[in-house]
């Protein structure tokens, strides 16, 4: 292991102290929780919108605490869920009097601290809901869809989701819109380089240099099938027709495109399959509504990247073109 | 047999130590068909788990394991906090006020951890999971204290729950993080179900010293 740390058991607390400095203005820590929320107060009181989950995923979650998105971030251990307690402080710190929504993956810890948090938050009379994104087509087949982990289809709905909050709406119209942007948003992608965690100092899966794991989780975990490389424009043709057809895709349709590098991957062999994914949607002519490429959600210093897309609708496409404002996430209104 | 309370504790420092020793085995365990983050969250709690017993004067052992609980609910997270923090506080809850245990007590326990457990992760035996450790091993721990001392049942059952921890290699994972991985998951142990096993077996090497 070759990283630039100074001791492996506080990684998450040492970069956490080093973000918060960075962005002094933007972003602080609960005193007595590892939760990230806004400085400034949201001008009107609206919806708190908090996510959380392990850390070694940057700039997720922290980087996603921002104005039109959200107000709070509970960090886990890297790739383990933050404890229940921590996500109750964070309910607890942003609730406006209009309840708070909680927008995370579908991972088994996730789900059993988030809800455990809810309860807690419940017992005190707050109006607490969740949407749990699902996007990964590799995890699971489509009838067991329910089942499918999260990948960088978060950022999608954090857009979303976040943008209904900032707009005024109320929980359950938040939740009404997140989830339906859950639905129509699909994923896949491909390793081709391991991460290692910190703490065990180790490659999470192994690959021979000439080979690939397609359907990679964000979290080293293996994916459909390892396969031998090939050409960019053949993987993205495997990745994307995939996910065209799970959904599925039709012409006529507008959509939003991310691509996401894992951590080690550069930006220009991103842009190569954007490239070709491009090339793609205009033979199926379907229409685009906005590009992202780049890191959005990493997976320590994984190399791969992973495609994902998003079927919108007129409210959807507002959403995601409403302004954002995070250290790392900054968008205009792109509706004016 | 009856385990007085400073007994108790040192069965739980022990099974801290154990999975301390054990943590590389584990991790690699997880890495095969999870993230490989399970050895290292577990040793970070059974740690502060070990120190925050350590730091403590009570001599009630229901309080001995909400404390081990409440360290891996408020400070681990991930799946093992809820999982392992929640039914150590449960069985706490069980168990408070008891400065002694028979071996009806430790039934309690175990059984009061496996319910937690399988009530928040929703599992069942044959899911791949530490409940095919906990469940063998409870079941088979109450039929055997009708007839048998606590260290002969424990040991009866613990060859049970060795039985569940070894089946998990041929199923196909159903729930949690490896269910994903359908075909794939074959021929791998789970690591929550291994775990589980080395907290028993840690238990049962603990007795057995008492005994001597």
């Amino acid at each position: 292991m070759k990283k630039f740390i100074n001791d492996p058991t506080v990684v998450v607390d040492e970069a956490l102290e080093g973000y918060v400095a960075a962005y002094p203005d933007s972003v602080e820590v609960l005193s007595d929780a590892r939760v990230l929320v806004r400085k400034k107060d949201p001008s009107f009181a609206k919806v708190g919108v908090i996510t959380g989950g392990g850390s070694g995923h940057k700039p997720a979650f922290l980087g996603y605490v921002g104005e039109g998105l959200c107000d709070a971030a509970a960090i886990g251990e890297i790739f383990a869920a933050p404890p229940a307690v921590w996500i109750y402080k964070g309910i607890k710190k942003i609730n406006m009097g209009k309840g708070v929504i909680c927008l995370y993956g579908n991972f088994s810890g996730d789900i059993m601290n988030f809800r455990m948090a809810k309860t807690l938050a419940e017992m005190e009379g707050i109006e607490v809901d969740e949407v749990i994104a699902k996007d990964d087509i590799a995890s699971s087949p489509k009838d067991t869809m329910e089942n499918r982990r999260a990948v960088a289809g978060e950022v999608i709905m954090w857009k979303v989701g976040g943008a209904a909050a900032a707009e005024g709406m109320n929980i359950k119209q938040i939740k009404d819109v997140a989830s339906r942007a859950v639905f129509n948003t699909r994923s896949f992608g491909v390793g081709s380089f391991p991460c290692i965690i910190p703490a065990t100092g180790k490659p999470s899966f192994k690959l021979e240099d000439d080979e690939i794991e397609i359907g990679i989780g964000h979290h080293g975990e293996p994916g459909i099938k390892k396969e031998k490389l090939k050409s960019a424009d053949e993987i993205t043709g495997v990745l994307l027709d995939a996910i065209l057809e799970d959904l599925p895709f039709k012409n006529n349709d507008t959509v939003s495109v991310l691509i996401n590098g894992l951590g080690a991957t550069p930006f220009q062999e991103l842009y190569i399959v954007n490239r070709k994914v491009t090339e793609i949607l205009q033979k199926y002519k379907i229409n685009k509504l906005i590009t992202y490429v780049g890191e959005y959600f990493t997976s320590l210093e994984m190399a791969g990247f992973s495609i994902t897309l998003t079927k919108v609708d007129d409210e959807i496409a507002r959403l995601i073109l409403a302004k954002a404002d995070s250290p790392m996430f900054k968008q205009f209104d792109l509706n004016k | 047999m009856i385990i007085s309370a400073a007994d108790f504790k040192n069965i739980l420092l022990n099974i801290s130590d154990a999975i301390e020793k054990n943590v590389n085995y584990l991790t690699e365990l997880d890495a095969e068909i999870g993230d490989g983050d399970h050895g290292a969250n577990m040793e970070k709690g059974f740690k502060k788990i070990k120190q925050q017993l350590l730091a403590s004067e009570t001599q009630d052992g229901g309080e001995m394991l909400i404390i081990a609980g409440k360290v891996l609910l408020n400070e681990i997270g991930g799946a093992m906090g809820p999982l392992y923090g929640g039914g150590l506080v449960k069985a706490g809850v069980a168990l408070k006020g008891k400065s002694s245990f028979n071996k009806n007590d430790i039934l309690n326990l175990f059984a009061s951890m496996l319910e937690s457990i399988k009530s928040l992760g929703g599992a069942k035996i044959g899911d791949k999971t530490m409940v095919d450790t906990l469940e063998p091993f409870v079941t088979e721990y109450g039929k055997a204290i009708v007839e048998l001392e606590l260290p002969e049942a424990f040991e009866k059952a613990l060859i049970s729950a060795k039985k569940g921890m070894l089946s998990t290699k041929d199923i196909i994972s159903r729930i949690g993080r490896s269910s994903r991985l359908l075909e794939r998951s074959k021929g791998h142990l789970d690591v929550g179900a291994t775990s589980s096993y080395i907290i028993l077996e840690s238990f049962y090497k603990s007795i057995t010293l008492l005994l001597n």
